[in-house]
């Protein structure tokens, strides 16, 4: 997994300042027009054949970052490149080749699928829009499909409501990688499982991973899912990454107050090891008017006049370990 | 009417004035199109004065049904079929609606899991909160609002005779959950249940919620039954833990015996599932198959179909809910031994 640092690893897709601002409605009929500062700069690469983990909490901009890299919804301004592509700026025939290559589980497996369709039919289904092999061909490749999510073949004619949460998910994520993607981008795919049946899923994408070589953008809220799928963790913050490093390194030597608030805030299953759950105090601040320095400076135990003023740089500090914190070589030690 | 408030004027018998709360073989049944369907099964649950109980299960397992037939709030379509729920001496499930309006959200009151959907959006969350002082408590207008702005403060609600004022809509999740708690903590009861109490929130906001709910059981001396699916809250909150499956409690325990030793197959499983944040693992080990539904319970063990310890016993008949040393009890016929 430790590459010399002198050879620069298969870049898969490369995120380059992108800004996502949304315009909400405005505050009654006379009031000044808002807008949502959802993702607000970020860079980041993602390496061919990695899991990229990205947490935060609800309403920081993972969701939106997820669309953004697939081009679901435009971006206010910076690039996605996918193998050098500029994703963003493609024409339709480009695009739909590219399309192909990047696909995306939802949460909620009942809501992205159909409900009027059988299972079949809906993993079918990209196959035939891609026009990818003839008919017998394709209804071999569907059942290739569901023997490596582990589905039986007897559920292909049933509707989604007839599986169970775990199986609806597995039919998700077959449906996306029948036309063989590189990129899967999985939004709080696991989340709404139960855990016995989450520790399966989680399993099967390692699986599915190891066997085609996928990449994945792994976002969650969940640390401890995130921490065990991932080789790499980014932690965002209202619209920007705080850090961004090798899982290991992330949760063992946390640079970012706020990672280290959230890690100290995960539950552990283990009553022997309770902590003083020295945690932040404090709510985030509104997306809609995002301080004017560091987005955590509100809530931090180690604000300054600089931090209040100042948007702190995401800048290197270790190999392989960016952090966007004024003070993080100064905490480094304290701890 | 009679009978109850002469049942009332007894003196708790030596076994029940132990607990604060005992439900005992509780089932709950629902009526719907396909009949009736068993959804909890000869549940019993002992919380102590002052103690926390958590009660920890996968969805649908029954663990919210419990708590809420226990309160006699079950859905129109619910039934209790058997069973009884003691507290402070009085059967809960045979008190008229009007006294146990009396004593839901007074001695008993509730904490549920989405705050945005439990409170009233059109009232403020001052009126919300003096409510309960008025109707339970009697306190005038000026007395219910002095108490409530104290109570706001409490938990943790900063400017609170700014937020007095406000409507639900106003105040963050984590607030509006600070505000539900405040709500239920109104009239000082001696139970609280709190249902999912911190699912909504994010990580760094849970912890400051289960912080508060832990500081104010201290201060209240309140005893307190946490129902959760996830095993690290319980880990980290509660003092006494009841394992519940497909409508059955499995596993009841101290919460560090529970973790040193799980006896029954399923909490075992359960334990070696969950990813963590304080260890790496290769591989997580998983139970096969999925919780069944209702309709789906076999008979004898309902979790043999995904046990790997099952043989022809199990299936057959329930396996008893039995002592097993301690304050320890597991439903299974071939419980773990501490060998593994």
């Amino acid at each position: 997994m430790n590459k010399p640092a002198n050879i620069k690893p298969d870049v898969l897709m490369e995120v380059r300042d992108l800004v996502c601002h949304f315009p909400v409605k405005r505050d009654g009929l006379f009031g000044k027009r808002r807008v949502a500062h959802a993702v607000n700069g970020v860079s980041l690469d993602l390496i061919a054949g990695e899991t990229l983990g990205l947490v935060g909490k609800c309403g920081c901009g993972k969701s939106t970052l997820g669309l953004l890299v697939l081009n679901l919804i435009s971006p206010t301004s910076g690039s996605v490149l996918f193998r050098g592509q500029d994703i963003t700026r493609t024409n339709k025939k480009e695009w739909r080749r590219l399309r192909s290559e990047m696909q995306l589980a939802f949460q909620n497996p009942l809501g992205a699928l159909n409900p009027r369709r059988t299972i079949g039919a809906q993993i079918r289904e990209p196959l035939d829009i891609h026009q990818l092999g003839d008919p017998a061909d394709r209804h071999k490749t569907v059942l290739d499909m569901l023997e490596a999510v582990t589905l039986p073949e007897h559920l292909l004619e049933r509707y989604p409501h007839q599986l169970s949460g775990g199986q609806q998910q597995r039919a998700v994520i077959a449906r996306a990688l029948i036309i063989g993607p590189q990129l899967l981008v999985c939004d709080e795919s696991v989340s709404a499982l139960d855990v016995s049946v989450q520790a399966q899923v989680v399993n099967l994408l390692a699986d599915l991973q190891k066997k085609l070589g996928l990449s994945y953008l792994f976002i969650s809220h969940d640390l401890s899912v995130v921490r065990h799928i991932s080789s790499r963790i980014a932690v965002m913050y209202l619209g920007r990454l705080v850090e961004l490093a090798d899982s290991e390194m992330l949760i063992e030597n946390p640079m970012h107050p706020y990672t280290r608030a959230l890690i100290s805030a995960v539950p552990v299953p283990d009553p022997r090891a309770r902590t003083s759950r020295a945690t932040i105090g404090g709510e985030p601040p509104n997306p809609f008017n995002p301080p004017s320095g560091c987005a955590f400076y509100s809530r931090c135990p180690h604000a300054d006049d600089k931090c209040r003023s100042l948007i702190p740089e995401f800048r290197q500090i270790g190999p392989q370990h960016m952090v966007a914190c004024h003070h993080a070589e100064a905490l480094a030690q304290t701890s | 009417m009679t009978e109850f408030n002469h049942h009332n004027s007894v003196a708790p018998s030596a076994a029940t004035e132990k607990y604060l709360l005992e439900v005992r073989d509780l089932s709950v049944v629902f009526d719907t199109a396909e009949g009736t369907l068993g959804v909890v099964d000869n549940v019993s649950l002992k919380v102590q004065a002052g103690r926390t109980l958590g009660l920890v299960g996968e969805s649908g397992s029954g663990k919210s049904v419990t708590c809420l037939a226990a309160l006699g709030l079950l859905p129109q379509r619910g039934r209790v079929t058997s069973g009884d729920v003691m507290f402070e001496g009085r059967d809960l499930l045979k008190l008229s609606e009007a006294e146990m309006s009396d004593l839901r959200g007074c001695k008993i009151a509730m904490v549920f899991q989405d705050p945005m959907v439990s409170l009233n959006p059109v009232r403020t969350i001052g009126w919300q909160i003096s409510e309960s002082l008025r109707l339970h408590q009697n306190l005038s207008k000026g007395a219910a609002r002095r108490r409530a702005l104290e109570l706001l403060d409490l938990v943790g609600i900063p400017e609170a005779n700014a937020r007095f004022g406000e409507y639900p809509h106003q105040f963050s999740g984590g607030m509006c959950q600070r505000a539900m708690i405040a709500m239920a903590i109104a009239c000082e009861p001696s139970l609280l249940i709190a249902d999912e109490p911190t699912t909504a929130l994010d990580v760094t906001i849970q912890a400051q919620i289960l912080e508060l709910l832990s500081q104010l059981k201290t201060e209240l001396n309140m005893a307190l039954i946490l129902i959760t699916h996830d095993l690290g809250v319980i880990a980290q909150v509660a003092d006494d833990v009841a394992v519940i499956y497909a409508g059955r409690i499995v596993e009841e325990a101290p919460v560090l015996d529970l973790f040193d030793a799980p006896l029954h197959h399923y909490t075992q499983g359960l334990m070696n599932s969950l990813p963590r944040v304080d260890r790496k693992v290769d591989r997580l080990s998983t139970i096969g198959g999925a919780a069944p539904p209702p309709q789906d319970f076999v008979p004898g063990c309902r979790f043999a179909p995904r046990c790997s310890h099952c043989d022809v016993s199990c299936a057959g008949e329930r396996p008893e809910f039995q002592n097993v040393g301690g304050a320890r009890r597991v439903a299974c016929r071939h419980p773990m031994t501490s060998g593994g």
